[in-house]
């Protein structure tokens, strides 16, 4: 596939439109989700090479989506790499993190550099 | 009394048999006496305690057996209790009774595997005088008379009288004194006893006693050992024959030979040693193995020098030291360790070359002495060979005995060559014997021949390869090429069954490894040819070795030999019946007969010639046809069967008769062959003949003519005899038959071949055979032998008869001439013999030659020369031709006893004994001893001026009239002359030997000798003497069997001068001083012929004839150059070393291994009032004042190995204390051990005091500083104080203003303050800095936010001078990194304010690098601590500070960075400042690792730099980091709380109270004061009081502090159960790390003082965040003329994210986003006032969360941080909807200003 397909789960517009600008920048395919349910669902319904995924969004946040990925019973579902990204680092360990299956977090507000830095090594 | 082969069974009982270990033993026993002693005794006996002989050996002299026989055997057992009695170790015994004989007897008992056995050795003696019954006149007669006085007149020498019978008779006081005796235990004793001699010993004494009975007085040099005295003395001994007391007796005066300065015992000394090393050498080859050499040369060594023990090492190379094999002498196993390992140094010895063998001695003699184990002095004697060391003698000396040490070490050096040459020899000897034994033998057995060879040469050729070629073995390796070895045609030879070139084939094998097997024939060393079947083989000789190819031979000639038989066996078939048809054809006769006689072929002629049918011939006997005479047919039949066929040879011309059919005798001349087989056998013989009647019919003629001369011919006195031409007798005359003694029946059988002499047949005939060719044949002298075998000399003529042509007869008259060749004979022996003497070569040559010439006067098949001493006690059978008559061998001695021989040489006169007379002899017992009688025996005694010195003695065994009384005369004629040949031959082999024996020493070793004559002419000189001196063209050296010879004439008129011209007149005075009988002893320099400098140690000695003349000295050089050299070469650097030593002005000092001082400098006089002599051997410790300082010293320099600069205080002379410092080392001696230390001792004591004064100044110094830093951090708060006031008062100021005028006094007012305070702060920094109280705190950083802040608080008074102010960043410096912010920007802010201050125009622009990190491999490797700091702190950063300002001269830039320095005191008024900026700037940049540094700008103006160390940080922990530090940032937002808090304000300072209570009512607090602790106690107990939100605590109180109000508040709260309200701390103390402490002692939060009402909002903000605040207008803010600052939007977005937005998206983009955020943001934040209203908290964090994030990621820091704010509020658990309600508010109110005030149309606004 030439262009990887990425998920980012945001549910702040601005920030969303940021990012996506940001990846696209850097040739990926870019698809959105605003909630857990709509992470949940875009996961199933398409191939998937990374997922970029805030923490605070509504419905199901990021960590449990992730927790719910990982335990997919579709590898290839299972196993997609997982970046978290959170304004409030302060309160997740990085062993939250881990123990949900992330791949990497980055703290908010994001660094453009180490955002495409992460998402290059990892998608 | 003839001899039984066992000489002790006829006599004594058989002795018991012993067991087999005894017997083992004892022979042991005789093996060890042969080896230890140097006494050869006539017999060694074993015997068993019980007087059973176990084993005895015989010396192999003459007589042993005799003597064994007649004397010891019954002697040993007649004084069998003698045996085992504590007999005399030495001494005489009693002659048996039965028996004349004398006996030196010794016995030792010795232990031997636990058998005790008693050794006895006995020797024969010659009888005494006295015993003799001397027929001859008393020659005692008129002896001078000696009186007791007489003896003890003598006060000098020893002088004793000693009797016949060998006991003292009287002995002076010089002998009592030296034999530590007192007379009665000298006089009347034996002096054996007394002397404690050998055998031997004894034996020479009485030999010297007896013969200065008869000749004049003898003299003797004695080696005589003193009692109780360990060194041997030479003694001169005359003996001389007196009167004594009415009985003959010898006198002796002894003379002790002690003074070595008397140059005839020096001679004496020397001619002693010269004997001495000569008889040790000379029985080198005696002994089969070094170590028995060794061993008696260490006896030798021990009896004979001063030496009174030693031992023997054996040297292992394998581990270095030297094993005891065996000591000798004096306690020396005390002394001399079982084993010596060698150390490092003497190890080397091993590999040390014989030249500095002598070297190698003093090592080891100083190895052995540092073992301490003796005190004795030693000599040691290494022995070597080639290239190692084998063997150690070490000899031990008496302690004081250095007079002989000289002696012995020249003794040694003269027999260590020959010991080391004999060393060599068993070295190699060794090796051979075992590597090439088993080989050989393998080798040398093969049946087949082998020969090794490297395809030329023959290496190497076994026994059986020799014999197959016809060679000896060592032949074989000198034939040049393998090749060789082919037949020289065998390559021509087109038919060789061999293969083209066998030498390419032994190439071939030799390279490729290929065998080749062939069949060819080799040549044979006689040059036949050898047919061998060869087999090539590759051989390789060890793994590296040479290829070589292994040839071997099999004899394949048998095979050759059967097959070539067969084939002669056709070719003889075939030539046989070719030759009887050649025969057949013949005008001869032919007949062939066979071996019966059988005629097997006749031919025509012979058929025709005899009358006879060919048929009537064949198959019938030849002589039974032939013969008709039956009595001639017998005696030609035997001839035939017995003489022809069964030699198989025959004459090859014959004439014989045979009878016709017609019965005519015909007499006929055959030639004759034999017809042989294959196998040589004669099976044949052919007959070809002529019939020569006629010619015999002239001496039938004759024969008839024979009777009328018969008469004359028989009475003829001469022998006439008449031959035919085979030389048959055909008559002989009587004359002739006396004579010779035949029969007449015996002529007919002879011919004259078989009388005549074999010596002259050969002539004879000769002579003959011309007579019958025609010549003349003039006199005839031959000898003939009689019947019985004796020569007849015959001389006369011959003549021949001739008849037609052919000689018929012969005729020889002889005359009988025997008797006057006999006397002619005897007259030339006589002649002979006489000229025997000069022209044989060696004694055994003359022997020989007087046989021979003997035996052609006499029959002297058993002849015998024995030969006696003067003294007759020995015989020695010099010559003998076989069986002796005498029991010993050639060469060999017996004592003098009863033999034969003993009785010729009594008689003195010829004798001629015949059996019955020696039967009668023997009966009577005069005679006895021979060992078996012969028939007749001549003898005659060999005399010599009187003088008997043996005898010739001729014996026949079997014929008694051999020998004639003529005979007797004829030996009496000769044997004067056989004597005086004996003689004088005797004697001059005897010099020969002595003359050899003095060559080898004269040649040996590495010494020069020479000797020359009173006009110092050379008259003999030795090979290295001729090396050195002579040019090797010269003639004395270019001849090989002359150099280097000791010349009576040498025949050159080299002047010895000449040679060494250089010392001319030294040469002379000392050959004048030893001509006048000095030994002199000197060195010389001398220039060699190749001009090289040499030095020789010269010995001159006079060489004293034995009449005490001098007529030459002979001189020793040895070449002592290397020792003289390094002796010059040590004096001149001792020279050397002494200036500079004495000119020391430190003391030099140097001590031995026990630290006692062995060398001093002079100067220790002048450092410490001592006299150096007087503290030699003083130790070290004397002088340290402290014993345990000495103890630091010494271990320092044994850990060490040295001391640097070691202080210790000494005492002086005159007991003051000293300060000293020792510089000093340890000495290593050769074998790494210490053995001593040197050192300079330098008195620092002045140096002290100074360096004393400076410590105690300094130490002033520093206390000084120290209460000026105390002083100055005590200011602190001091100043601070006030300051608070004057800060806080200017700002409430502020808030009343009213005009401008007063706003700008306010302005001035304030900034004076800033000034103030910022001098203030700079003072304080630098007291606490140098205080060391300066904490630095590590932290990440952002460096972009630095240098952004620097600009911040620059470029606003860079642009009011209208100064560019500038920062650029190089791209490989990271963004965060860890350090101290403060502190760098404390330095940046400074070195920016300089620039700024010192520049007018231009501009100042700050830069910023990393400076390459050092990379590992140039790191430096010896600092691992520096190295991990490097690690660490990886990162060095550099700032410049560049300006274009006034500039710095290069002298004032180092005087910069110091304290209170300013450059320009005129300018100081125009700069202003403290001084204090760039000292602190230092301080810090050194605090943060780095450095600091100022450097000309080229471009005008100055640069400022300086680095720091750090390491890069990460960046998401520096902004999380940044994060919890944000609280800074909202120090910028100002506000008021709307709320009036109450709050409790707690100070003592009255001015503090009200500013801070002031400030506090500004910022919208209720303020309450309490004046102190106990006033705040109470009012936060006090029930009316309002609940504080905040309390601000002053800590400096007096009463009670701060930190002990606010624990005893919280205690009381917690008591109560009531929530403590916050304690913010108000201090001085602005120290980093200050808010750790203050929380830790129970603050909450602190403001630091002089505080500013900004910093106190914050800090309650913080603690309080619920408090509802309203921000301030920033127009007042924008009214403060702090500048640009106050135009800037708060709510406008950070330029710099805003740049990196438009960058990601574009401009278009990023207004959108400010579009999106506000849309989404507002309904929001709208629904979120909603819920808050509501109540539902929980629902407000959802959307201040997302706003928190998207203005975060927008750079609306404001907003975002404001939103945080309330977010984290918001998560706290109890939070209430009225808790947040204030700051939601506030978020709002800012959000909306932002949406009105940075409309999204134009976001990039404030940039």
């Amino acid at each position: 596939m030439a262009t990887p397909t990425v998920l980012i789960a945001e549910d702040s517009s601005v920030i969303l439109n940021l990012t996506k600008k940001i990846l696209e920048n850097q040739k990926y395919a870019v698809v959105l989700a605003k909630n857990g349910a709509e992470v949940m669902r875009q996961v199933q319904t398409q191939h998937l090479d990374g997922i970029l995924m805030d923490i605070n969004i509504p419905i199901q946040n990021g960590l449990e989506c992730t927790r719910q990925i990982r335990a997919h019973q579709d590898p290839r579902i299972a196993s997609i790499p997982i970046i978290a990204v959170t304004g409030n680092a302060d309160n997740y360990s990085e062993d939250d993190f881990k123990a949900a299956g992330v791949n990497a977090y980055l703290p908010k507000p994001l660094d453009f550099d180490r955002l495409v830095k992460t998402v290059k090594e990892l998608f | 009394m003839v001899a039984s082969d066992s000489p002790f069974s006829s006599a004594a009982p058989a002795p018991a048999p012993a067991p087999a270990a005894e017997q083992q033993a004892a022979a042991e026993l005789l093996d060890l006496a042969a080896v230890l002693s140097d006494v050869v005794p006539d017999l060694r006996a074993v015997f068993a305690p019980d007087g059973r002989l176990l084993a005895h050996r015989r010396a192999s002299g003459v007589g042993a057996d005799a003597f064994a026989e007649a004397a010891t055997a019954p002697l040993l057992l007649r004084h069998g209790p003698l045996l085992t009695a504590p007999a005399a170790p030495s001494g005489m015994l009693p002659p048996a009774p039965d028996h004349p004989q004398r006996i030196a007897f010794n016995r030792r008992t010795a232990t031997v595997r636990e058998h005790p056995l008693h050794l006895v050795e006995l020797t024969a003696l010659t009888p005494e005088p006295a015993d003799e019954a001397d027929p001859s006149p008393d020659p005692t007669a008129d002896l001078p008379e000696l009186t007791d006085a007489d003896v003890r007149r003598e006060t000098h020498r020893l002088s004793t009288v000693i009797g016949l019978d060998g006991v003292y008779r009287a002995a002076n006081g010089v002998t009592e004194r030296l034999f530590r005796l007192a007379e009665e235990q000298i006089v009347g004793r034996p002096v054996s006893q007394v002397l404690r001699l050998t055998a031997q010993e004894t034996q020479t004494l009485a030999q010297a006693i007896k013969h200065s009975l008869f000749d004049s007085p003898q003299h003797l040099t004695w080696w005589y050992r003193p009692p109780h005295q360990a060194t041997p003395v030479t003694a001169d001994v005359t003996l001389r024959a007196v009167r004594f007391r009415g009985e003959t007796a010898v006198h002796t005066l002894t003379r002790l030979l002690t003074d070595p300065r008397d140059p005839i015992h020096a001679a004496h000394l020397r001619n002693a040693q010269l004997e001495l090393a000569n008889f040790l050498l000379s029985n080198a080859n005696r002994f089969q193995q070094t170590t028995q050499l060794l061993e008696f040369v260490l006896r030798q060594l021990i009896a004979k020098s001063p030496a009174i023990g030693g031992a023997l090492y054996a040297y292992s190379g394998a581990d270095h030291q030297l094993v005891r094999e065996l000591a000798h002498g004096t306690a020396p196993a005390d002394a001399l360790p079982e084993v010596l390992p060698l150390r490092s140094a003497a190890a080397t010895v091993a590999r040390l070359n014989r030249r500095r063998m002598r070297v190698a001695g003093r090592i080891l003699s100083a190895e052995l002495a540092l073992t301490g184990a003796t005190t004795h002095p030693l000599a040691v004697l290494p022995v070597c060979s080639e290239d190692s060391l084998h063997y150690v003698l070490v000899l031990t000396l008496p302690p004081a005995a250095t007079l002989q040490h000289g002696w012995l070490a020249a003794l040694l050096s003269l027999i260590s060559d020959g010991l080391n040459s004999v060393a060599t020899r068993e070295r190699l000897r060794h090796e051979l014997a075992t590597t090439e034994q088993r080989y050989h033998l393998l080798f040398n057995s093969s049946a087949d021949g082998i020969l090794l060879t490297d395809g030329r040469r023959v290496l190497e050729a076994n026994q059986t390869a020799a014999a197959l070629l016809g060679y000896h073995p060592a032949e074989l390796l000198t034939i040049a090429d393998v090749a060789d070895l082919l037949p020289p045609d065998a390559g021509a030879r087109p038919d060789a069954d061999l293969p083209p070139g066998w030498r390419e084939l032994v190439r071939s094998t030799r390279r490729t490894g290929a065998a080749h097997t062939f069949e060819t024939s080799l040549r044979r060393a006689n040059g036949r040819e050898l047919a061998a079947e060869v087999r090539l083989r590759p051989v390789q000789l060890g793994p590296e070795g040479e290829a070589l190819v292994q040839v071997l031979i099999r004899d394949i000639g048998e095979r050759r030999r059967a097959d070539e038989a067969l084939l002669r066996a056709e070719v003889l078939r075939q030539s046989a019946r070719e030759l009887r048809n050649l025969l057949g054809t013949l005008s001869l006769a032919y007949v062939s007969f066979d071996r019966e006689a059988t005629i097997l072929a006749v031919n025509d002629f012979f058929v025709e010639l005899t009358g006879y049918a060919r048929e009537e011939l064949l198959g019938r006997n030849y002589f039974e046809v032939f013969v008709t005479d039956p009595a001639e047919r017998v005696r030609r039949l035997a001839y035939y069967f017995e003489q022809v066929l069964g030699t198989e040879q025959m004459e090859p011309q014959y004439e014989s008769t045979i009878t016709t059919r017609s019965g005519e005798r015909l007499i006929m001349r055959w030639s004759r062959l034999f017809e042989r087989d294959q196998t040589g056998r004669a099976t044949a013989t052919i007959s070809i003949g002529r019939d020569v009647t006629a010619g015999v019919a002239a001496v039938e003629d004759l024969q008839r003519s024979r009777a009328r001369f018969q008469d004359l011919f028989d009475n003829a006195h001469d022998l006439i005899q008449i031959l035919a031409p085979d030389n048959r007798f055909l008559s002989v005359n009587r004359a002739w038959h006396q004579t010779l003694g035949y029969e007449k029946n015996d002529v007919p059988t002879l011919s004259l071949p078989d009388i005549v002499h074999p010596y002259h047949s050969a002539k004879l005939t000769h002579q003959l055979r011309a007579l019958y060719r025609g010549d003349e044949v003039g006199q005839i002298e031959t000898v003939l032998l009689t019947r019985d075998g004796r020569p007849v000399h015959l001389i006369g003529s011959v003549s021949a008869q001739w008849q037609d042509g052919q000689v018929v007869a012969a005729r020889l008259i002889l005359h009988d001439i025997t008797e006057r060749i006999h006397a002619e004979r005897l007259q030339k022996a006589y002649y002979s013999i006489a000229n025997l003497a000069i022209s044989a070569r060696d004694l055994d040559t003359l022997y020989g030659a007087i046989h021979r010439d003997l035996s052609r006067l006499l029959d002297t098949h058993n002849f015998y020369i024995t030969l006696c001493d003067d003294a007759r006690t020995r015989l020695t059978l010099a010559y003998s031709t076989s069986m002796p008559i005498v029991a010993c061998g050639i060469g060999e001695s017996r004592p003098w006893s009863d033999g034969a021989t003993e009785y010729i040489i009594q008689q003195g006169s010829p004798v001629l004994l015949r059996r019955h007379e020696l039967e009668a002899m023997r009966d009577a017992g005069t005679l006895r001893l021979l060992l078996r009688l012969p028939e007749v025996l001549a003898g005659v005694p060999l005399t010599v001026g009187g003088r008997i010195i043996g005898a010739l003695i001729l014996v026949d065994y079997t014929d008694p009239d051999t020998y004639k009384a003529a005979d007797l005369d004829v030996l009496y004629f000769i044997s004067s002359q056989v004597a005086l040949a004996i003689d004088r031959k005797r004697n001059e082999v005897q010099l020969h030997r002595q003359n050899a024996r003095l060559n080898a020493i004269f040649e040996s070793g590495s010494h020069l000798m020479w000797s020359v004559s009173p006009t110092r002419r050379l008259t003999a000189y030795n090979r290295n003497f001729a090396l050195a001196f002579f040019p090797t063209d010269q003639p004395a050296t270019a001849d090989p069997s002359r150099g280097g010879g000791v010349f009576d004439d040498h025949g050159l008129t080299l002047d010895l001068r000449l040679v060494v011209s250089q010392n001319e007149t030294l040469w002379e005075r000392e050959y004048a001083a030893a001509f006048a009988g000095e030994t002199r002893q000197f060195e010389v320099r001398t220039v060699q012929l190749d001009g090289s400098e040499a030095w020789a140690e010269i010995f001159l000695n006079p060489i004293l004839l034995p009449d005490g003349t001098l007529e030459e000295v002979s001189g020793i050089a040895h070449d002592i150059t290397e020792k003289k050299l390094t002796q010059l070469e040590l004096t001149r650097q001792e020279e050397l070393f002494r200036g500079i030593f004495e000119s020391f002005q430190d003391v030099y000092y140097r001590s031995d291994g026990r630290g006692r001082l062995v060398l001093l400098s002079p100067s220790v006089e002048a450092n410490f009032g001592f006299c150096a002599p007087d503290l030699i051997g003083q130790s070290g410790a004397t002088f340290f004042d402290d014993p345990a300082r000495y103890a630091d010293f010494l271990d320092e320099v044994r850990r060490e190995g040295r001391a640097r600069g070691f202080e210790a205080v000494f005492r002086d002379a005159a007991g003051r204390p000293r300060d000293v410092l020792i510089n000093a080392r340890r000495l290593v001696g050769a074998d790494e051990r210490t053995i001593g230390l040197e050192g300079l001792v330098m008195d620092i004591s002045p140096l002290k005091q100074v360096q004393n004064d400076l410590m105690l100044a300094k130490q002033d110094a520093e206390l000084a500083l120290h209460a000026k830093t105390q002083f100055l951090a005590n200011m602190s708060h001091e100043l601070r104080t006030p300051m608070n006031g004057i800060i806080g008062m200017i700002e409430l100021l502020e808030h009343t203003v009213r005009t401008p005028v007063q706003a700008g006094y306010v302005e001035t007012l304030r900034r004076s303050s800033d000034a103030l305070l910022a001098i203030l702060n700079d003072i304080l920094d630098l007291s606490k800095i140098q205080a060391g109280k300066l904490a630095i705190a590590l932290a990440p950083v952002d460096l972009l936010d630095v240098l952004g802040k620097v600009k911040a608080l620059f470029a606003n008074r860079a642009a009011q001078k209208a100064l560019t102010f500038t920062s650029e960043v190089a791209l490989d410096v990271p963004r965060f990194v860890e350090t101290d912010e403060t502190r760098l920007l404390q330095i940046l802010s400074n070195l920016a304010a300089n620039a700024i201050k010192f520049t007018q125009q231009g501009g100042v622009s700050i830069t910023l690098r990393a400076e390459t990190p050092p990379s590992a491999d140039t790191a430096p490797p010896a600092d691992p601590p520096a190295n991990a700091e490097a690690a660490a702190y990886p990162l060095t950063l550099r700032f410049e500070v560049v300006d274009s300002g006034i500039g710095i001269a290069p002298a004032d830039a180092a005087r910069l960075f110091t304290d209170f320095t300013q450059l320009d005191t005129t300018s100081t008024k125009v700069f202003g400042g403290t001084g204090l900026g760039l000292s602190i700037s230092r301080q810090l940049a050194e605090l943060l690792d780095g450095s600091i540094g100022v450097r000309p700008n080229p471009a005008g103006g100055s640069v400022f730099w300086f680095t720091i160390r750090c390491r890069p940080a990460d960046e998401a922990t520096s902004r999380r980091w940044a994060e919890e530090h944000e609280e800074s940032r909202t120090r910028r937002a100002r506000g008021r709380f709307t709320e009036h808090p109450p709050v409790l304000l707690v100070d003592d300072n009255v001015v503090n109270q009200t500013v801070s209570a002031r400030l506090l009512e500004l910022l919208g607090c209720r303020v309450d004061v309490a004046g102190n602790g106990h006033d705040a106690l109470r009012r936060l107990a006090d029930p009316a009081a309002p609940p504080y939100a905040v309390v601000l605590m002053d800590i400096q109180m007096p009463e009670l502090d701060g930190t002990e109000t606010t624990r005893r508040l919280r205690a009381a709260h917690a008591a109560e159960g009531r929530p403590c309200p916050p304690v913010v701390a108000m201090t001085a103390y602005s120290m980093q790390g200050d808010a750790e402490r203050f929380r830790a002692e129970g603050f909450d939060d602190y403001v630091s003082k002089p505080v500013t009402s900004r910093e106190l909002f914050a800090a309650i903000r913080r603690r309080v965040p619920t408090l509802a605040v309203e921000a301030v207008a920033p127009k007042t803010d924008g009214a403060a003329p702090d500048g640009p600052a106050a135009s800037v939007n708060p709510l406008a977005p950070d330029p710099a994210v805003l740049a990196q937005l438009v960058e990601v998206g574009g401009e278009e983009f990023v207004r959108q986003l400010f579009v999106d955020f506000v849309a989404e943001a507002a309904p929001q934040l709208e629904q979120a006032a909603a819920d808050l209203a509501a109540g539902r908290v929980r629902e407000v964090l959802a959307p201040v969360h997302q706003l928190k994030g998207a203005a975060g990621q927008l750079g609306l820091t404001l907003l975002a941080d404001t939103a945080r704010h309330l977010e984290q509020h918001l998560r706290q658990p109890d939070t209430q909807a009225g808790d947040v309600a204030a700051d939601f508010a506030h978020l709002r109110a800012l959000f909306s200003t932002f949406a009105t005030t940075c409309p999204p149309t134009t976001p990039s606004a404030p940039a």
